[in-house]
């Protein structure tokens, strides 16, 4: 086992990472930026070293400062956790030229799914089923000709080396193709560094289900089940549940079977994730892409499992091998997952920003929450605006979503906007709660994406607002202003509402 | 404005989730509690929008404050409700029961009113700091309302800036590539000769 592992990230993830770390008696270390000196993180770790700077580009995805870190630190390990330099094979590659173990797959499986061209040529191969796509094509090629006349519209222009939804596109007509595809290779480009795109046939409602793997360096390679994550905003994961509502034993024996396929084609170590596109009707599934990497929903596999992911992406990087077989993993109960962003789900999920005023996470039974933000920080424009992700977990799902539902309402979050009322509707809202959902829900559903308060709600909330302002027109201002950030002077914000700001772009 | 003890009134406005609303209002401090009642009355003869539709008029509740900025609130059912609050500039953030609400003093300000403001409402401000990608109109040109005319990148997502009004573009103030902060005008919009309804 290692005595000192580097943590590069930030946030939720580089403090639960730093936890397992410290319950394995290694030493966490933590690296951060200037606009996060104090931010958990930073206190999760045993040692701390600033990466000067703001900017993500010069902190957290500069490789050659990162790995210099690690060597000044004296660190053997470096975890990458997810986003920021998790997936990216230079990365794991420079870390490997400094001696350094890197707590993920290997570089080369790494690349090969990067590329999600390769990676669907791979499991096609492996026998998976694999939604329709054509190759990598620029506009006008013979390729996209040929790809429209046998699949048609609606497709999908997805980026070669992407993911988490950057650089896809949904067309629905010829004349839209073109421009599509340029803006879909711009985002691509500026998000990846890797402009090239392919079209892929759109598989209307799918729900999007995914399988958790771990495989050591000796071969042997398991799955931990699945995780349902259909509901999505602009292609992005909000909320994740196990078991899924629509595996029969039978669906969930072939995923996982395909799962481990996949990984064993891809001769992957470590931790990582097969997605699929589920027809909820037929059953029918395609392979979608690998995540080589920690997953952001990981923890309700962890609750089901009883099992620590981090630890085993730990242990397998240190030379371990898994000792678990595949008749050991037995799901108890179910886990939700809610992610606590700080945007607005009435504006279009548009970002917000601010300093967080009050923060007052829930607490009870079955509970989990990882955060990433303590009361008085501020949540910049620098870095993803996930803020916690909430984890309830009960015997049945019935009550994880009750325990889910409960917990959001007693979430206080102020000084920015969060998508909390957002994630309360859609875990009360009855298609969810009878399993009945897929990834197009909040489009189904607009009047999750509206204020629903009651008349009766409304009316209190205008009293206690002309209570509190009273309250703090005499001398509780000076205790109550003194809460507000420096520098926010009021003229500045009530000039700009990030409440009355346009919406962010929805993806289609 | 109100006191913080017996009588109050004041006017506020509701800025989120539902937008816009001004409100008139008073309060009073009793032996059973907190009373709040909306007046329905119009202000200076324009008609309130929509101030008490479909709310009750009157609500007495029992607050009991435990620390500035948090509370716990009864309702005459004997219902409780937890809630909280901070001044964010010159909004006040209020969670009640897991919903957000922010609110402004309105000051004298009216919905739809002219004057002052005008000239800075119709101008298209940065709705947070960022980068502006694209600016999609040039000087001169006409925009309607809601049309997209920038397009900017914050927290890595693209921001789509629509103009609030219809008018004229008399100048662009930022080009593609600059970093801009939260308000910074990004382009300056002469209103048509219209009335400025909104």
């Amino acid at each position: 086992m290692f005595a000192k592992v580097l943590v590069a990230n930030r946030g939720e993830i580089a403090v639960r990472v730093s936890q397992t770390l410290r319950a394995l008696g290694v030493a966490p270390v933590a690296v951060y930026s200037e606009a996060d000196a104090g931010a958990p993180h930073v206190a999760a770790a045993v040692e701390a070293v600033l990466l000067p700077g703001r900017a993500a580009e010069e902190t957290y995805l500069n490789i050659d400062r990162i790995v210099q870190v690690a060597l000044d630190c004296g660190a053997e390990a470096v975890h990458p956790g997810y986003g920021f330099l998790s997936e990216n094979p230079a990365f794991a590659l420079a870390c490997g030229a400094a001696g350094l173990s890197f707590i993920g797959p290997t570089a080369e499986s790494m690349a090969a799914l990067g590329d999600k061209v390769r990676a669907k040529d791979m499991a096609r191969r492996a026998g998976i089923p694999v939604a329709p796509s054509s190759p990598v094509c620029r506009p006008g090629d013979a390729a996209v000709g040929e790809f429209v006349e046998q699949w048609g519209f609606p497709l999908l222009v997805k980026a070669a080396a992407g993911g988490g939804g950057r650089g896809m596109r949904l067309v629905n007509r010829r004349r839209d193709l073109d421009g599509a595809m340029e803006l879909a290779g711009r985002e691509a480009l500026a998000a990846f560094g890797d402009g090239r795109v392919f079209l892929e046939h759109y598989i209307a409602n799918p729900r999007h289900v995914e399988v958790q793997v771990l495989a050591d360096g000796f071969g042997h390679t398991i799955h931990l089940g699945e995780r349902e994550c259909s509901i999505q905003r602009r292609h992005q994961k909000i909320i994740e549940e196990t078991p899924s509502p629509a595996l029969t034993p039978e669906l969930r024996r072939q995923m996982g079977a395909a799962a481990i396929a996949v990984a064993r084609a891809a001769g992957y170590v470590n931790a990582g994730t097969v997605e699929f596109l589920l027809d909820g009707q037929s059953g029918e599934f395609y392979f979608l892409e690998m995540n080589a990497r920690l997953q952001v929903e990981h923890p309700i596999t962890e609750a089901v499992l009883g099992l620590d992911l981090v630890e085993w992406q730990v242990r397998i990087a240190s030379g371990e091998s898994l000792t678990l077989v595949q008749d050991d993993i037995l799901p108890r109960g179910h886990a939700i997952e809610c992610r606590i962003y700080a945007e607005d789900p009435y504006r279009d999920f548009a970002p917000s920003t601010g300093r967080l005023l009050r923060w007052r996470p829930p607490s009870g039974p079955g509970l989990r929450l990882d955060s990433g933000v303590v009361q008085g920080q501020e949540v910049s424009i620098y870095y993803d605006p996930m803020l916690a992700k909430l984890i309830a977990w009960a015997p049945g799902r019935e009550l994880s979503l009750r325990r889910m539902e409960v917990a959001l309402a007693q979430f206080v979050a102020l000084g920015v906007a969060t998508n909390l009322p957002l994630l309360r509707a859609v875990v009360g809202h009855p298609q969810f709660q009878r399993g009945e959902y897929d990834t197009g829900f909040l489009e189904w559903n607009p009047a999750v994406t509206s204020p629903a308060t009651s008349d009766e709600l409304r009316t209190m909330a205008r009293a206690l607002a002309a209570w509190a302002a009273g309250q703090s027109a005499g001398a509780v201002s000076s205790s109550s202003s003194s809460l507000a950030a420096p520098g926010d002077g009021a003229a500045g914000r009530a000039a700009v509402n990030p409440w009355q700001s346009a919406g962010a772009r929805r993806l289609p | 404005m109100t006191q913080g003890q017996g009588q109050g009134h004041g006017e506020m406005r509701e800025t989120y989730p539902s937008a816009g609303e001004v409100y008139r209002y008073r309060t009073a401090e009793g032996e059973s509690g907190f009373t709040f009642s909306l007046d329905g009355a119009p202000l200076d003869g324009a008609p309130l929008e929509s101030a008490a539709a479909g709310l009750e008029s009157a609500i007495t509740l029992d607050i009991e404050s435990r620390e500035t900025g948090e509370g716990l609130c009864r309702t005459a059912s004997g219902r409780a409700y937890a809630f909280a609050w901070a001044w964010v500039g010159a909004e006040l953030h209020l969670w009640l029961d897991g919903d957000l609400f922010v609110f402004q003093r309105a000051e004298g300000r009216r919905r739809g009113g002219a004057a002052g403001g005008e000239s800075a409402a119709a101008d298209v401000l940065a709705p947070m700091p960022g980068a502006v990608l694209e600016v999609l109109v040039a000087e001169g040109e006409r925009v309607e309302r809601n049309q997209t005319v920038v397009i900017m990148e914050s927290m890595k997502m693209e921001l789509v800036i629509t103009a609030a009004r219809g008018g004229i573009v008399r100048r662009v103030a930022v080009q593609p590539g600059q970093q801009v902060e939260r308000g910074m005008r990004l382009l300056e919009l002469a209103p048509e000769n219209e009335s400025g309804n909104d």
